[in-house]
């Protein structure tokens, strides 16, 4: 591996690092299921999302495309 | 590598004075962060597909059936997709409730245990994410690397070492 591509892993990684003790101490005192709550979609609407994606996908190939 | 990468995953528990739950607790936000970045990164590779499908087809004035056709496979991957990252949202929210748990007198052996199911309910969706018949793979973020690793760490030390107040 180069030398540019090891600095550039270690870089990514140390952020990584600094975001997660950052994510930590900001949630520190609240519990995991709140600290998820906010990041985190409810499944069903999630799978609803991704459906509504699909349906606008065909609903511009309806659009353009001849029938 | 190797070393490097447990020297981050040192300095981070050190940081939080590493409790297993505190552990978990980084680890388990961390991921769900990281999962909405993927459900993202899933829907925008899916947008890109499909756009330069009609793209193609409406240069070839290709009809509404053949755009079916061919967005069929694109369609039923991004779908299979969708569904690891849902299953993995609820994984996430079990442990949670389970790390949560642990306060109020629930043992570390069930929390290690929902630590397990959650190490398996990533493997499973980064292995999905990243193999793709039809769509290219979607990246990883870094810090779910180093989240997992916290986690396969604190099951690698269920025999000992640190232990909760």
């Amino acid at each position: 591996m180069e030398e540019s591509a090891i600095l550039e892993l270690g870089a990514g990684l140390i952020e990584a690092v600094i975001r997660a003790i950052t994510e930590a101490l900001r949630s520190n005192d609240t519990s995991t299921l709140e600290a998820l709550r906010p990041v985190l979609r409810d499944s069903a609407e999630l799978a609803q999302l991704d459906e509504a994606l699909v349906a606008v996908q065909r609903a511009k190939a309806v659009a353009e495309l001849r029938p | 590598m190797r070393p490097f990468i447990f020297a981050c995953i040192l300095a981070c528990v050190a940081a939080c004075s590493a409790t297993p739950t505190r552990i978990a607790h980084v680890a388990v936000v961390s991921i769900g962060s990281a999962v909405t970045s993927l459900a993202a990164a899933n829907d925008l590779v899916y947008t890109q597909q499909t756009d330069a499908l009609r793209a193609e087809l409406r240069a070839a004035d290709a009809s509404v059936a053949t755009y079916d056709t061919r967005a069929a496979p694109l369609d039923h991957e991004f779908r299979a997709r969708s569904a690891v990252l849902v299953s993995l949202d609820t994984s996430l929210y079990a442990s949670a409730a389970i790390i949560d748990a642990v306060q109020s007198g629930v043992s570390l052996a069930t929390m290690y245990e929902a630590a397990r199911r959650l190490v398996v309910a990533i493997d499973t969706a980064l292995a999905v994410l990243q193999s793709g018949a039809v769509m290219p793979a979607i990246r990883i973020p870094s810090e779910v690397t180093v989240a997992v690793a916290a986690l396969r760490s604190l099951l690698g030390g269920t025999d000992g070492g640190v232990s909760d107040p």
